[in-house]
């Protein structure tokens, strides 16, 4: 056991690691020296490749002519056999095997042109890391160029589009936000429960990845399912992505590299939510709408097609285009690099900006710092950290959605400023007029008169030492934290308003939480080479993870003093408190056996043992495995036109660990008081998902790049939430219990092509797609409805044997067949002119209302499902001299969205279907037709189910890069690189047919739940970025 | 070096193994574990305790009470929220016992949160009948007043709005599931535990403790088992769902209750309610949207009966009252304009006002509007700041209800109807300065229904269970409601629904 006493040793060690981080320059005494170039195969063009002694840690860097000097310190060069390995980015790395003496020699290389960085390591998630073009397993790598043209907000973000089997999607747009992932199918049935394990430079991170810069991004390798992830073991079912920062290691020897980024620009709504332009209330001589002096507004008729003034202080204004509009949005980021001899070091420093597109808030801020630093030590110790502080800020919550209903149903002829009238005596009033119908108050009031105060902290540190006793030893020891200080405050003022328009005494909230994740690895790495062809790598791993959430939250209403947003100024009656305190823990070994026979077979095993505080207490122990193989039959069977072939499949199991509170058998107690809320279950066990994956890589013409993956994966003991009968279960609500199991299928494909790679002209294009279908196998108890929470409808519904991610509830009849076939006579109904089957008796009545098709005595059935037919996403890169362009295109074809707020503005007669002034006159529907039938209550109905299919231009940038000559011609000289020019766009073009603001709408950042329900949308970004480098 | 930095190698090593096994039995200090609380005496009091005021939030919480208030056409709204707007459709439909819809909550609120009281006050109960020993004088008989409290009530509850539901109590075995029986035996059931809340409290000299529920009067055995009496008196003639079953309800037995209750003791008249404390924890949902004029108004039938000039349903024509009840008054007309009502209520303190204003969408059918606000509970509701409503009286059953449920059975079991006339008048009179009710039985029977429409407006919804018994209803209005769809498919029970055409 560990006592907290020997945790503050280890701690103090990897202090003391710190410490010892004084530049030690590397051994040079009296030295033997090997020479030579290193050029690319054909051409001979010089390549500034590293070449190293990888056994003896001994590395140079080429020159950009080509020509290194390494130097072999005196006395280890003893007639011994070494291999010596020349690489660089984009080339296949060649490897020689030399005799070290005392005499100089010279070795030179030509390497290979590899566009695909077929033999470049992957790390992530394999026992040693093993070459690209020879693993077992899918790993999708996207590097650093692919991040460049256009920085994305987040390391999430800038996955869309990049790689099959991902799917990301900005659930919302609120500033600060953090998008929903989800790599391949769905592991549990609890809502958002599909986000990967999250690791940043080995560091096992908890909290939000909106503090991690993208511009810092090296490479982010991506691990999509168990038969890859199980490496992760009991956390790690819905993969794993691993992002790798900027280090600094590929400078040349002395170098320092600052390069300079600065981006500028606006954001706005790309797409409007069509409103009412019509109405039905009498109108005077005049064309103004008639009110009675009580305020009333009789009606005129049953259709909305009168059309509202055009001026005067009640003319029709979208109020959407009115009030939303462009937010500020900004970026610089600072990298420094360095290196010299066995030090390496990369900072970076970045500002950013997103106002979005809210009026009165200013969105977010966020400030952050890294240092990544590597030395050294001596041949057989090395040691790295890195550290990031970052600062985030905003005024507007991220998960927030506070203005969007009030602003969606406002109604269109009031100055939102002054709403009853020129004279209001309250700007922004939250009273609306009383003829205001349904007025859902004045968004602005709030989002002008409250404040919020959002801020985060966050600190992301590690410490690594590698230690090699021999070439095929190698011991490591790392230390890693996740820490994020969070603190919130909601003000509202002595003399707010309340919705009734009535001064309160102001009210002040306030949380603090602190939340520390730990984790400590010891490695022990054995790679070697027996029968002269048959490499094994045997790697043993303990792991040991700690993490602690800790929250005050303290709030009161009933300022006594004006001005001072201070809880001391609180009517002390007025306090209320609360706090909350868990902790979780898990120790975790595995060893993980690679063998690689003649580069061409490659067999992988692991097995792995988890235990975590969160299982359940009678099981706290689960046990993982992967086999996996790999057969590059190119090797063995050559084709022509083919340069690589793989074949691979890989089995693999990963888990899911439980919320902290499943498992405890407690009441719950809140101000005071107890109560019965969630059953407690300590039978709980880590949900655990088996994973096939089959998949076929080819590299042919020189040109392209295809991998075709299937995945079939089956996630067994899924969380689910299930609502008890609170009079069978002694009056819990609910209780996490190990109850479905869920599939998911997953066919991927991906092509990279690098077209044409000329001096001048160059233009390679991607292409990714996947298709997914996933189900419930089974469902521990009767099928129920669920909801994605917040601002929606539990129109979804799971049951044994179905889709997961379908529609429920009422099918509208849009054919008289549908009549006959109900066995009801057909001669009492007939068609509208929206296409519905109505009652002959009740159309162009108040009274006009759909029919729900019938089935088995239910009007309830299938009426959508959110699940795309594929997702797709396309890159291409084109350069014409100093001219680039790149342009991604993502998106998915079907998968369907319910509209809510459609429904919902249905009610007040806000939705542009339902204003008739524009169809020919027999076509118009009464008003009823949409805020009753239609409407239904709010019940979930095939109305309001859209085909959520879209295609987007999500990256976009075109740039100029001024080169140092063209720069000495028009009279600036020092800029040694020269500078870059973009324009770059964000979200710039959707192609939908879908009618709210944006097709990706999801709640709960779950994929499973695309329901569109008053959330703050997405929006484009068009800006100007410049780039130098010295 | 190299020997140094192997050794320093070794020590994380060394480090690591010591730390080879991290605490995998973490407490969770959020929340009080069940075992232990229920070994806990302390604990034991404090679930008996909390499980009031979960009854007492369920009860008064506008799912369903509103839904019923506007169905049984006592008040009006056309918003969606808490299944006003459908439930109020003209002709009626049948309620929408769906798991999805807005008005799911309708049902779903009163079973779960009595159910959750029940699960909570059996949880204490049972600690008690297995020998825990609460310290302090009378701590047992404290702690199973409480307990008995809530489950009584919750039963009361469910027996009132379900037309089935499950009885369970301290005794019941969950590990067999129970089975649903009719409302009339949840209802026996009910009378039972108040019976034996009547039995408990009968003669005794202690108190709850402060935290129990912050009644407006001391909390006495004395005075809890007058409101216990008051409760099996309402929970007995309440229950009726028809005109015929009002006729077969034991009267003598109601008035057996009634007469031992809040008033009608000779001793002074108490009122069954709580003193705010700012919407924390005691405060009434009911009270609150059915007192805040821009949510709910007062349906025309009612208003018809204090003002015949108003019609009895709303046409669009706002008509100002013509009456001789003090209890319905006008606003300081207009009503209309930036920062209204309040400024035209200053000084208004009647009952029910004419504002001459209409709320809501009138496309959703006029009938569903009214110009009249229901204004006297308004200074506990949400028209005025939450922190305002701290320390002020909330009502749930008044002193008028239990008057008038003696004057009613007095009059239904061929009782002294001139004390049944001194008691209608009491509020008649008094409050509303009309003229004294004539002892006989027919317009007494006018006269109590006339008071019950107007005292008891917005203090516990009673108005549909009234409307039932007295057939007042519209026709196809529901008479009580089907156990929710949600708790349906988790039973996998077929869905049923009450009402419509």
């Amino acid at each position: 056991m560990v006592s907290a006493q020997s945790t503050m040793r280890t701690l103090r060690f990897a202090a003391g690691i710190v410490l010892l981080l004084s530049p030690i320059a590397a051994a040079s005494a009296q030295s033997t020296v090997i020479r030579g170039t290193v050029t690319q195969l054909g051409s001979s063009a010089p390549i500034p490749a590293t070449v190293a002694i990888q056994a003896m840690g001994l590395v140079a860097v080429a020159s950009d002519q080509g020509r290194y000097t390494l130097q072999v310190p005196e006395g280890r060069a003893r007639g011994q056999t070494v291999q010596l390995t020349a690489r660089f980015i984009g080339y296949t790395p060649v490897t020689k095997t030399i005799t070290l003496t005392a005499e100089p020699q010279t070795v030179n290389f030509e390497l290979k042109s590899d566009p695909f960085r077929l033999t470049e390591v992957v790390t992530t998630g394999t026992a040693d890391g093993q070459a690209a073009n020879k693993l077992p397993f899918s790993v999708a790598v996207v590097n650093g160029d692919k991040l460049r043209d256009v920085p994305a907000s987040s390391p999430i973000a800038a996955l869309a589009g990049k790689v099959a089997g991902a799917r990301i999607a900005l659930g919302t747009g609120n500033p600060g936000a953090t998008p929903a992932i989800r790599l391949r199918g769905s592991t549990s049935l609890g809502v958002g429960g599909s986000s990967p394990l999250i690791i940043v430079d080995g560091v096992i991170t908890r909290f939000s990845l909106a503090d991690i810069d993208a511009q810092d991004i090296e490479s982010i390798e991506v691990l999509k399912g168990a038969a890859a992830s199980a490496f992760y073991g009991s956390d790690a079912a819905n993969g794993v992505l691993s992002i790798m920062t900027k280090r600094g290691k590929d400078l040349k020897d002395g170098q320092t590299r600052v390069s300079v980024r600065s981006e500028f620009g606006s954001s706005s709504v790309g797409n409007f939510v069509p409103l009412n332009e019509f109405h039905n209330f009498q109108l005077n001589a005049d064309g103004s709408i008639n009110q009675t002096p009580t305020g009333a507004r009789p009606l005129d008729g049953i259709i909305a097609d009168n059309v509202y003034p055009t001026s005067g202080d009640s003319r029709y204004r979208n109020q959407l285009k009115e009030w939303l509009g462009t937010g500020q949005f900004y970026s610089s980021n600072v990298q420094v690099g360095f290196r010299k001899g066995g030090t390496n070091l990369n900072s970076s420093f970045t500002t950013d900006h997103n106002a979005g597109v809210l009026p009165f808030r200013s969105g977010q801020f966020r400030q952050s710092a890294r240092v990544n630093a590597d030395q050294q030590i001596s041949s057989k110790i090395d040691f790295g950290t890195s550290i990031t502080y970052s600062l985030n800020q905003n005024d507007y919550d991220p998960t927030d959605s506070q203005g969007w209903f009030a602003l969606l149903q406002a109604p269109p002829d009031i100055s939102l400023t002054r709403p009853n009238g020129p004279t209001d005596p309250v700007e922004f009033n939250p009273v609306l007029p009383s003829w205001a119908a349904n007025g859902r108050g004045n968004p602005l009031y709030g989002l002008k008169n409250s404040s919020l105060a959002v801020r985060r902290e966050r600190l992301l540190g590690s410490a690594n030492v590698r230690y090699k006793p021999t070439d095929w030893l190698r011991v490591e020891g790392s230390y890693g934290t996740d820490r994020s200080n969070t603190g919130n405050q909601a003000y509202n003022p002595k003399g707010f308003l309340n919705a009734g328009g009535l001064a309160t005494d102001g009210s002040l909230g306030l949380n603090n939480g602190i939340n520390v994740a730990e984790n400590i690895q010891a490695n022990v790495i054995a790679s070697k080479i027996f029968f002269g062809d048959l490499k094994s790598t045997t790697r043993a791993t303990y792991l040991l993870e700690k993490q602690s959430l800790d929250s005050v939250a303290a709030s009161g209403s009933q300022f006594t003093v004006l001005g001072v947003p201070d809880l001391d100024a609180i009517d002390p009656l007025n306090n209320r408190v609360g706090s909350s305190n868990t902790s979780r823990n898990a120790q975790n070994y595995f060893i993980s056996q690679a063998f690689d026979f003649k580069d061409k077979y490659v067999a992988d095993f692991l097995v792995r043992r988890d235990a975590s505080s969160l299982f359940g207490s009678a099981t706290r122990w689960a046990s993982f495995y992967r086999m996996s193989g790999s057969w590059r039959w190119n090797e063995d069977i050559k084709l022509p036109g083919i340069q690589e072939g793989r074949l691979r499949v890989s089995r693999g199991t990963a888990g899911l660990r439980p919320g902290f509170f499943d498992q405890y058998e407690t009441y719950s107690v809140s101000q005071g008081l107890i109560t019965k809320n969630q059953l407690g279950n300590p039978n709980l066990k880590p949900a655990t998902q088996t994973e096939n994956e089959y998949g076929l890589n080819v590299t042919f013409l020189d040109r392209f790049d295809a991998e075709l993956v299937y995945a079939d994966r089956k996630t067994e003991d899924a969380f689910l939430n299930i609502p008890l009968s609170l009079a069978q279960s002694g009056g819990f609500v609910t209780q996490v219990q190990n109850a479905a199991t869920v599939g998911a299928q997953t066919w991927e494909f991906s092509l990279q092509s690098r077209l044409y790679d000329g001096k001048n002209v160059s233009y390679s294009a991607g292409v990714t797609g996947d298709r997914t279908r996933q189900q419930i196998d089974r469902l521990g108890r009767a099928p129920f409805r669920v909801n994605a929470g917040g601002q929606s409808q539990n129109v979804f519904f799971y049951k044994e044997g179905e889709a997961l991610g379908i529609i429920y509830g009422k099918q509208w009849m849009r054919s008289l067949d549908q009549v006959t076939a109900q066995g009801l006579d057909v001669n009492l109904y007939t068609l509208n002119s929206d296409g519905y089957v109505v009652r002959k008796s009740e159309i162009n009545t108040n009274a006009e209302k759909p029919i729900a098709v019938v089935t088995g005595g239910s009007d309830q059935t299938v009426i959508g499902d959110v699940n795309p037919d594929f997702s797709f996403g396309f890159t291409q890169n084109l350069r014409i001299k100093n001219l680039s362009v790149y342009a991604l295109i993502d998106g998915v074809k079907g998968g369907d969205i319910y509209n809510f707020t459609k429904q919902w503005m249905y009610q007040d007669g806000r939705h542009g279907t339902q204003g008739q002034g524009s169809r020919p006159e027999g076509d118009r529907r009464p008003l009823a037709w949409y805020s009753g039938g239609l409407y239904d209550g709010l019940n979930a109905n095939s109305h309001f189910v859209e085909n959520g299919g879209y295609a987007r231009l999500r990256e976009l940038s075109v740039a100029y890069q001024f080169t140092p000559n063209l720069l000495r011609k028009i009279g600036i000289s020092g800029l040694a690189q020269g500078f870059k020019l973009s324009v770059v766009g964000r979200n710039l073009l959707t192609w939908t047919d879908y009618t709210g603001f944006d097709p990706e709408a999801t709640s709960g950042g779950d994929f499973n739940f695309r329901i569109d329900g008053f959330r703050y949308p997405n929006f484009r970004t068009f800006t100007a970025m410049v780039d130098v480098s010295f | 070096m190299t020997t140094r930095f192997f050794r320093a190698i070794l020590a994380p090593a060394a480090m690591l193994s010591v730390a080879a096994c991290a605490e995998l039995d973490v407490a969770n200090p959020n929340n009080p574990d069940i075992a232990r609380a229920l070994a806990s005496p302390a604990d034991v009091a404090k679930i008996a305790k909390s499980s009031v005021n979960t009854w007492f939030l369920a009860s008064t919480y506008p799912e369903p009470y509103l839904m019923l208030q506007v169905t049984a056409d006592a008040a009006t709204a056309n918003f969606g929220n808490f299944g006003m707007r459908f439930n109020n459709l003209e002709p009626r439909v049948a309620y929408n016992n769906n798991s999805a819809g807005g008005d799911a909550a309708a049902t779903v609120r009163p079973w779960d949160d009595n159910f959750g009281a029940l699960g909570a006050a059996n949880d204490a109960l049972r600690a008690l009948a297995s020998g825990i020993v609460i310290p302090g004088a009378d701590g047992n008989a404290k702690t199973r007043a409480a307990g008995l409290f809530a489950q009584a009530g919750a039963m009361t509850n469910l027996a009132l709005i379900f037309d089935r539901a499950f009885v369970v109590t301290e005794a019941t075995d969950l590990a067999a599931a129970p089975s649903l029986v009719p409302y009339t035996v949840v209802r026996d059931s009910a009378l039972k535990k108040w019976d034996e809340l009547i039995t408990l409290t009968q003669g005794k000299t202690w108190s709850w403790d402060g935290d129990v529920m912050p009644l407006s009067v001391p909390a006495t055995a004395a005075n809890i088992n007058r409101i216990a009496n008051t409760m099996a008196a309402r929970t007995l003639m309440l229950s009726a769902r028809t005109g015929t079953e009002n006729a077969a309800t034991n009267w003598a037995r109601v008035l057996s209750y009634a007469d031992k209750g809040i008033t009608g003791t000779g001793l002074a008249d108490i009122n069954f309610g709580v003193i705010g404390d700012g919407v924390n924890v005691w405060y009434s949902e009911l009270v609150g949207y059915g007192n805040l004029d821009n949510w709910t108004r007062v349906d025309q039938r009612l208003i018809n009966r204090m003002a015949p000039n108003v019609p009895a349903k709303y046409a669009g024509t706002n008509v100002a009252p013509i009456t001789t009840d003090l209890r319905l008054g006008t606003a300081n007309l207009p009503c209309t304009g930036a920062g209204q009502p309040n400024a035209c209520l200053t000084g208004v303190t009647t009952d029910f006002v004419y504002l001459a204003t209409v709320i809501g969408d009138p496309a959703r059918g006029i009938f569903m509007q009214s110009p009249y606000y229901h204004r006297r509970w308004r200074d506990v509701s949400y028209a005025v700041p939450d922190a305002a409503q701290s320390g002020r009286f909330i009502p749930y059953v008044i002193a008028a209800e239990n008057d008038l449920m003696i004057a009613e059975a007095l009059v239904r079991s061929n009782g002294d109807l001139g004390r049944a006339a001194t008691l209608v008048n009491k509020t008649r009179v008094t409050r509303g300065g009309l003229a004294p009710v004539a002892a006989n039985s027919a317009a007494l029977l006018a006269a109590i229904s006339y008071e019950r429409d107007v005292e008891l407006l917005n203090t516990n919804g009673l108005a549909l269970f009234d409307a039932r018994r007295l057939e007042q209803l519209q026709a196809g209005t529901f008479r009580q409601l089907p156990i929710p769809a949600k708790e349906l498919e988790t039973l996998a029970l077929p869905i049923y629904t009450f009402g419509g055409p």
